[in-house]
């Protein structure tokens, strides 16, 4: 397309006479240069220096385009459009006046631009032309893609490892990761069969991961470094640092036999306990009194223990009927403390699976006797059917019960969820197998069935509006009665989605009106909600 | 018969020379290149004169005349009088104008019937104009100019005005002067006809730009196909044989 200007004579003259255009005679109105538009465009082109097909350099890795620096764009953007504009050299001598993206297949490695430049010619004559101008996209690595693909980039790594057979621990892990942006400065996240790597480039970066970590979970860090390259002239050298962080091998909802000594050190606190959060340290709970405890790192490291039973042992049960129980009286329970809102209850329970096959009743005293009602389904361990090691149980002076009750069941299945988890971007350094991966399934299900029957873990961790199940399971429970009791997740705890292409998760959409002021949507109202509650655990 | 000439490389041969039905002029220059083109097309019906307007070269838009008369701006020297009175037919009045518009070439565009003339031309001027000329004078402009003679060039035959003039006005101008106008480039697209153009009844120089296009409708407009003192009688001639066989 080529337009000439024609510009009204002085005195506004309706109509000219048609002259010959002076080079093909082609009868136009006349314009500065006397000529048709053919000709002027046989005579001169203004796209003339103009780079028809520049080249633009794009990273594989992170997709970012090289600006000089490297910046993020998408396809067909105003920011792409702007990069795309200052590759095209000779602009400076035409007068750009419009500039539009010209669809092209995604793989085609092709970015078309139209763009209409004005330019004067002759005699004040201004010639419009548009053209069309090809970018062909290069790869090329950016810097930090490099870094973070070429070996030995890294100076520091934080190894996190928790040797037991299930990654309930890592799923909690990586919610408080990404709740605290904790994994920001990381060049890499892996992920092993026992824990995951996070590299750095820094060691201070890994520093403070570490002091985070410590924060969070028990564990016991070891360092160690290896000495890459040294120049003694400069008296510099170059090291590699390993941090190992090991997870002490105790998961929520474990149930555990603490050593005897240690019992005794919580304050002749029962043996046979149920974990009932893991933070900093480990929190037990004694399912016959309500009594909790809390077993510091250092405290751990000295009388360790493993789990006896592990969440991937409970079963449901369900509960026939519960007789409340007044809690033991004050003098026994001198030194420890107990549960707030707890209730002791003696329940019967049965098997779910036994339920239509055998009148197999339990009695058992649970420390759930405030959120239990009869029909309820809780999960327990069956310790009378369980094989435990023998040697472990010698000095124990009570008779084992012979259910443990751990938790209340709110959703049966996945997909009913109202609510959803974020997660973190990592490397896998194997593929999983058929089996592992439904192991990591099943476990993943266990966790967010603990999220569901946790106040106190939820508070740790950021949930999200599932918009996909959207707001017909909006209560999020699996009862049919208007009842919520108190562990239950409540909509009010949700987080709205940051996705900006999303109209439906606008600030100002319907459902955000359920939100406090005090829970609106944000990270970081809800990281300053955490501090409180630790107090409270320890 | 349209003529390409190139005054020391520049187009405006109109700024150069002046032409006539009775007498051409030409500034002088380093080479005689332009001359010689004028004396080989001119030199058998009319003379062609050598002269320099106040010891410069632009004698084509100093000066106008017509077939009858010849006028010079006031600055024209006693010898280039002299020089011209003497080059000139006797039949050709020369007069030396006092004119504040000394560029008279540029304000004045004639043939030997009528003039047009700039709208701010002296009365005495306007007079001498008709008298020393011989013709009706109309004070007109050209497309909005009043530099008449820079955006028109007329012969007897017809002429050609400025390609902005509007439909109306080359309507009005051609009532006014009695001969076919048209609107019209030379040069490759350039609107200063007077500059680029300079035509009597039967012949035309144009600058070495001009384009065929052009050239035909220069041709066309001031009749210069088969045009000439020789091809009038050729004419004639044919159509009396044809008559007598």
């Amino acid at each position: 397309m080529m337009e000439v200007d024609v510009r009204p004579p002085p005195s506004a003259l309706p109509e000219l006479a048609t002259v010959a255009c002076c080079i093909c005679s082609a009868p136009i109105k006349p314009n500065p240069t006397h000529m048709c538009v053919q000709c002027i465009r046989t005579q001169v082109d203004i796209t003339e220096g103009i780079a028809l097909k520049p080249t633009i350099f794009q990273c594989r890795g992170c997709m970012r385009w090289l600006k000089p620096n490297w910046v993020e764009a998408t396809l067909e953007s105003r920011e792409l459009m702007a990069i795309c504009l200052r590759k095209v050299s000779g602009l400076n001598r035409v007068k750009l006046v419009d500039a539009s993206w010209v669809w092209t297949e995604a793989h085609s490695r092709r970015l078309k631009l139209k763009l209409t430049v004005q330019k004067e010619v002759q005699n004040g004559a201004i010639l419009q032309q548009a053209l069309i101008v090809e970018f062909t996209v290069r790869n090329q690595q950016c810097t930090e893609c490099q870094a973070s693909y070429t070996n030995n980039t890294w100076k520091a790594v934080v190894q996190i490892r928790q040797r037991v057979d299930h990654k309930r621990t890592f799923f909690y892990l990586e919610q408080l990761i990404l709740k605290h942006n904790a994994h920001v400065n990381a060049i890499n996240v892996q992920t092993h069969k026992d824990g995951m790597d996070f590299f750095y480039a820094e060691r201070n970066q890994a520093a403070r991961m570490l002091s985070f970590l410590e924060s969070v979970i028990p564990c016991r860090i070891k360092n160690s470094k290896k000495l890459i390259s040294a120049d003694n002239h400069s008296n510099t050298y170059n090291f590699h640092y390993t941090y190992l962080v090991t997870v002490a091998p105790v998961c929520k909802d474990d149930l555990v036999l603490l050593p005897a000594r240690l019992a005794e050190t919580l304050g002749q606190f029962a043996r046979l306990a149920v974990v009932q959060r893991i933070s900093n340290g480990i929190a037990l709970v004694d399912p016959v009194t309500a009594q909790t405890a809390d077993v510091n790192v250092d405290h751990y490291a000295r009388h360790e223990f493993v789990a006896l039973l592990s969440s991937t042992r409970l079963v449901p049960f369900v509960v026939l009927g519960l007789e409340p129980l007044p809690l033991p009286s004050a003098p026994t329970m001198a030194q420890g403390r107990r549960m707030r809102r707890a209730r002791l209850a003696e329940v019967t329970v049965a098997r779910e699976c036994d339920l239509g096959a055998n009148d197999t009743q339990f009695t058992a005293i649970s420390h759930l006797g405030h959120l239990l009602k009869a029909g309820d389904t809780v999960l327990g361990y069956d310790v009378a059917s369980a094989n435990l090691p023998e040697d472990h149980l010698r000095g124990l002076k009570t008779a084992l019960p012979d259910v443990v009750l751990v938790r209340k069941v709110y959703t049966s299945g996945a997909g009913k969820r109202a609510w959803r988890l974020e997660a973190l971007e990592k490397d896998r350094e194997a593929e999983l197998s058929k089996r592992d991966a439904d192991a990591h399934d099943a476990d993943y299900e266990r966790f967010m069935q603990q999220l569901e029957a946790d106040k106190e873990m939820r508070r740790q961790v950021n949930l999200f509006k599932d918009l996909a199940i959207g707001a017909a399971a909006k209560t999020g429970g699996s009862d049919d009665d208007n009842e919520v009791d108190e562990e239950q997740i409540r909509v009010e705890e949700l987080l709205d989605d940051m996705r900006l292409d999303d109209p439906d998760a606008a600030p100002d959409d319907g459902d955000a009106q359920v939100f406090s002021a005090g829970e609106a949507p944000g990270v970081n109202f809800a990281a300053l909600a955490l501090d409180d509650e630790d107090d409270d655990d320890l | 018969m349209a003529i390409r000439a190139q005054f020391e490389n520049s187009n405006e041969v109109g700024v150069f020379s002046k032409l006539t039905n009775s007498y051409a002029l030409c500034s002088t220059g380093g080479s005689e290149n332009f001359y010689s083109v004028f004396e080989a097309e001119l030199a058998d019906h009319i003379p062609v004169v050598h002269t320099s307007i106040a010891n410069c070269r632009f004698v084509g838009r100093v000066t106008v005349g017509n077939k009858r008369g010849l006028m010079v701006p006031n600055t024209t020297t006693d010898q280039e009088l002299q020089h011209l009175r003497n080059a000139l037919p006797d039949k050709v009045v020369i007069q030396r104008v006092e004119e504040r518009l000394s560029a008279l070439g540029n304000c004045i565009v004639t043939n030997d019937h009528v003039a047009l003339v700039h709208t701010d031309l002296d009365r005495e001027t306007e007079d001498l104009v008709s008298d020393v000329l011989g013709v009706e004078v109309f004070r007109q402009t050209i497309a909005g100019n009043a530099l008449v003679g820079s955006y028109a060039v007329i012969t007897n035959q017809g002429g050609m005005v400025h390609p902005r003039t509007s439909i109306e006005d080359i309507e009005e101008l051609s009532s006014l002067l009695q001969i076919p106008l048209v609107a019209g480039t030379v040069n490759r697209g350039s609107d200063v006809l007077g500059a680029g153009l300079v035509a009597n009844d039967w012949t035309a120089f144009c600058g070495l730009d001009t384009t065929s296009t052009e050239i035909s409708v220069i041709e066309s407009i001031f009749k210069l196909q088969d045009q000439g003192p020789a091809n009038i009688v050729n004419s004639m001639r044919s159509s009396l044989i044809d008559s007598l066989t």
